[in-house]
């Protein structure tokens, strides 16, 4: 009402603002406005306390008449049971008071047509509100009986869970018991593993005292036995000295017995056969001193120095490269060695040895025996006496032309490969052949004893090279290589030959496979090992010598030399015996020596050889130098 | 276990006690007896390789060695009847460190084994040689080389060229075998047999107790040697 009120006034005072406004349009614009603002508001300020108490009042008021609407509604509702009552009351009321209010009863009567129109919307609602109500009690006591539902459904659920509750409490106490029962058990254990673990301490500290004393008595063991041992040596070295004190006194009787060994001879050699070895060592105590001497310090002398020289002889570690064998093996146990070998420089003896081409030439270990075999199947052995060749013994019965000779170690017996297709074997002394091992089916091209004693390989031309078991002239093992074999050689385990399509393979006597390849150029001739097996010398038909390092497996060094030329597949090429030279004969009869130190031409000796020189040897003790050539001749070079 | 170790223990003082018995009542003529200790790192096969050599056949299991075990085997060599007695030792440390002196006394060779199935016991040769070396009172005892265990090819950890290499840097001979396989049987044998040959020729007399024969004659002796080439 207020705001009403001030809003009119405003009006009002805009309206008659309203004209003045355009005279005055500027700054007197602001001016009246302020004071027409400050007018009403002082106004506000004046009339609003006289208002203050009028809106409660009209506030009051009218929850009054809201109040009694409330209340008149009640009221109207109320009479439609007694609505009966009232109409025949207003009835004979009227009819009573007709004659009272006369000029009432249509008044009346209107009054109460009014009334019963409005008591019959009253009615009428209220008939609609009974509707709704019941609707609403309808859906209420749907709601219930849901709620009345789940709620069964609950409680269902309630008694099962509280079900299921007491049984887990009774297997909670069932597992309660259980595990109080276990626990138990597990304390009883405990216990035990406390118990036991105690006895495994003292069962282990037993363990150890005895072995400790185990290990104290084997240490008395170790040392009696060392005691016994050395008890049993000594006895043993009382034993010998005695019997060799007695050796002393029986031989001072005999004196004429003729020397048998003589000292002095320069070409005395190490090369004490398998056979004379046994011999010696035995015969050391009887026949050694059956020789003639001056005193008993001369025995001692020559007694040490057998003993000595056996050792100086068998000396363990004097060769290097022992690698292994899967055989049962014996070795040679004397290799001669070299200490310097002189180069030979004019020819001391010329023979015409064989019928025809001589095609392989051997010296014995001792240096004095000499073996050249020919294509006339004839070995023939030479004695090396004063710079000349003497026939000693010819050796018969080969099979066919000789392609290569070769003695064992020690000196006593004579392998030779021919083109019968099979290696012979011949004992120093007998002029027939002991043995003959058969199996290849071509010319045999090299026969060479192995170091190990009863044992040799052959290669040949049937592309085989083979092992042999001399003890009992049995091939032990065949090896198949792809092209021909011109030549083999051996070290310790170590076989290699040289083949003809221009390679030189390595063959372990362990293994069954080629163990190293090494490509040269040219069809290879002939190898060589030098005594310390640590060098190969290789020759090849591209006219070169070469010098393979077998530590390093290359080829460290290639000899050339104007005019040299490998006449054949089958020339051979030497090393001296100290390694220091290499030699080869060449197809116009020249002998071509290297110097395997520096690589160079060291000489080049030209003789009585007018055809190609087959092959070359070189003597153990180095002074000699042998050549066979195409036709019959061998020359012996000092 | 116990049990083992027991009965290995009775053998070979059995054993012993029998060769004492047998040099009680002197020893047969010429009957030298070799010692030749076989060492090497544990489970290297040495006890295998002794007892292959000794009782000609790979034994069913073995126990860790304890101090050492004495092998005997007579041989005939030449016409010469000699024993060979192998000193199987012990491997791991704790059985051998109050025993090595007993080792290496009066050796007539060493064995050395490396199983060529596991680097390690191929390394720790050079400890081995050396503890050698400073046992040995001589420089010129037999020694050799043998890698074990050669039959199980696919596991073969030391390459054959490595172990020559060393071996030769050593100058001893090498040689691979196995104690297990039957086909390398003779293999064994062959091994200690050159050895045997090696040592029989080797020292023909014992002149070590001669001391001033020796020394006396010595200087005299040399040109004999020398002119042998």
């Amino acid at each position: 009402m207020i705001g009403l009120e001030r809003c009119a006034a405003a009006r009002d005072s805009a309206a008659m603002a309203g004209p003045s406004a355009p005279c005055d349009p500027c700054a007197p614009v602001a001016a009246w406005k302020r004071h027409i603002l400050r007018q009403l508001r002082h106004r506000d300020r004046t009339q609003k306390a006289l208002f203050l108490e009028l809106v409660p009042a009209y506030n009051h008021l009218l929850e009054k008449a809201e109040l009694l609407a409330k209340f008149s509604e009640k009221l109207k509702s109320e009479p439609k049971d007694v609505i009966s009552t009232p109409h025949q009351d207003s009835r004979e009321e009227a009819s009573g008071t007709g004659p009272d209010q006369v000029s009432s009863p249509a008044s009346l009567k209107v009054k109460w047509q009014q009334e019963k129109k409005g008591l019959q919307l009253v009615c009428g609602e209220m008939a609609y509100q009974v509707v709704r109500k019941s609707a609403a009690l309808n859906t209420l006591q749907s709601q219930l009986e849901e709620r009345q539902g789940r709620l069964e459904a609950l409680q269902a659920c309630v008694v099962q869970l509280q079900e299921a509750r007491a049984q887990q409490s009774r297997q909670l106490e069932e597992r309660q018991a259980e595990n109080s029962a276990q626990r138990e058990a597990y304390e009883t254990l405990r216990e035990q593993a406390a118990h036991q673990e105690a006895a495994l301490r003292r069962l282990q500290e037993e363990a150890r005292d005895l072995l400790e004393q185990l290990v104290q008595r084997k240490a008395r063991a170790a040392a009696e036995r060392n005691l016994r041992n050395e008890r049993r040596e000594r006895a043993n070295q009382a034993r010998v000295s005695q019997e060799l004190k007695k050796a002393a006194k029986r031989t001072v009787s005999i004196s004429e017995i003729p020397n048998t060994l003589e000292d002095g001879t320069k070409e005395e050699t190490v090369a004490l056969g398998p056979a004379a070895k046994p011999e010696f060592l035995e015969s050391d105590s009887c026949e050694k001193w059956k020789r003639p001497y001056r005193s008993a310090s001369a025995t001692s002398l020559t007694l040490s120095r057998c003993v000595d020289v056996v050792k100086g002889l068998l000396d363990f570690k004097k060769r290097r490269g022992h690698s292994v064998g899967g055989v049962s093996e014996q070795r040679y146990q004397s290799i001669p060695v070299c200490v310097s070998a002189q180069i030979p420089s004019q020819a001391q003896d010329v023979l015409d040895a064989h019928l025809s081409e001589v095609n392989a030439v051997c010296f014995a270990p001792n240096s004095s025996l000499l073996a050249t075999g020919g294509a006339d199947r004839l070995i023939h052995l030479w004695n090396v006496v004063g710079g000349r060749l003497e026939a000693n013994q010819t050796l018969e019965g080969a099979g066919g032309s000789i392609t290569s000779v070769d003695f064992d170690p020690s000196g006593s017996q004579v392998l030779a490969a021919t083109y019968n297709q099979a290696a012979q074997l011949w004992k120093v002394g007998e002029t027939q052949s002991k043995e003959t091992l058969s199996g290849h089916k071509d010319k045999v091209t090299a026969a060479k004893f192995k170091l190990t004693r009863h044992q040799a390989v052959t290669g040949s031309r049937d592309r085989t090279v083979k092992e042999w078991d001399l003890g009992r002239a049995y091939c032990s093992r065949t090896i198949n290589v792809l092209s021909y074999c011109n030549d083999v050689v051996c070290g310790d385990h170590i076989i290699i030959s040289g083949h003809n399509d221009q390679k030189i393979r390595f063959w372990d006597s362990r293994g069954p496979h080629c163990i190293q390849v090494i490509p040269v150029q040219g069809r290879v001739t002939s190898l060589n090992l030098s005594h310390d097996q640590l060098h190969l010398l290789s020759c090849s038909r591209d006219n070169t010598l070469k010098v393979i390092d077998l530590r390093i497996s290359n080829i460290r060094q290639v000899f050339r030399a104007d005019g040299f030329k490998c006449s054949s597949d089958w020339t051979k090429a030497v090393f001296s015996p100290d390694r220091s030279y290499a030699l080869v004969g060449s197809s116009n009869g020249t002998l071509y020596i290297w110097d395997v130190n520096t690589g160079k031409l060291e000489t080049s000796l030209q003789g009585p050889h007018c055809t190609a020189v087959n092959a070359v040897a070189w003597c153990f003790s180095g002074n000699h130098v042998v050549s066979v050539d195409q036709v019959r001749k061998v020359v012996l070079w000092h | 276990m116990a049990s083992e170790m027991e009965s290995s223990l009775e053998v070979s003082f059995s054993s012993s006690c029998a060769v004492s018995g047998a040099s009680g009542c002197l020893p047969p003529a010429r009957s030298r007896i070799f010692k030749i200790i076989v060492i090497g790192d544990s489970n290297v096969g040495k006890t295998c390789l002794t007892y292959r050599f000794c009782a000609g056949r790979f034994p069913d299991r073995t126990e860790a060695t304890i101090g050492v075990d004495f092998r005997e085997r007579a041989v005939d060599i030449d016409g010469e009847r000699i024993k060979i007695q192998l000193w199987d030792t012990a491997g791991q440390e704790r059985f051998r460190k109050s025993m090595v002196q007993h080792y290496y006394r009066n050796v007539h060779a060493v064995v050395f084994v490396y199983d060529m199935t596991n680097m390690a016991s191929f390394h720790s040769l050079p400890s081995w040689i050396e503890e050698c070396k400073q046992h040995l009172l001589a420089n010129d005892i037999p020694r050799i080389l043998v890698g074990n265990k050669c039959d199980l090819r696919s596991a073969i950890q030391v390459p054959t060229d490595l172990a020559q290499k060393f071996a030769d840097t050593h100058s001893m001979p090498l040689f691979e075998t196995s104690a297990k396989n039957p086909n390398d049987n003779d293999h064994v044998e062959a091994i200690f047999m050159t050895l045997a040959h090696k040592l029989k020729s080797h020292k023909p007399l014992m002149l070590s107790q001669l001391p001033d024969n020796r020394i006396s004659l010595k200087p005299e002796t040399k040109p004999a040697v020398t002119c042998w080439c």
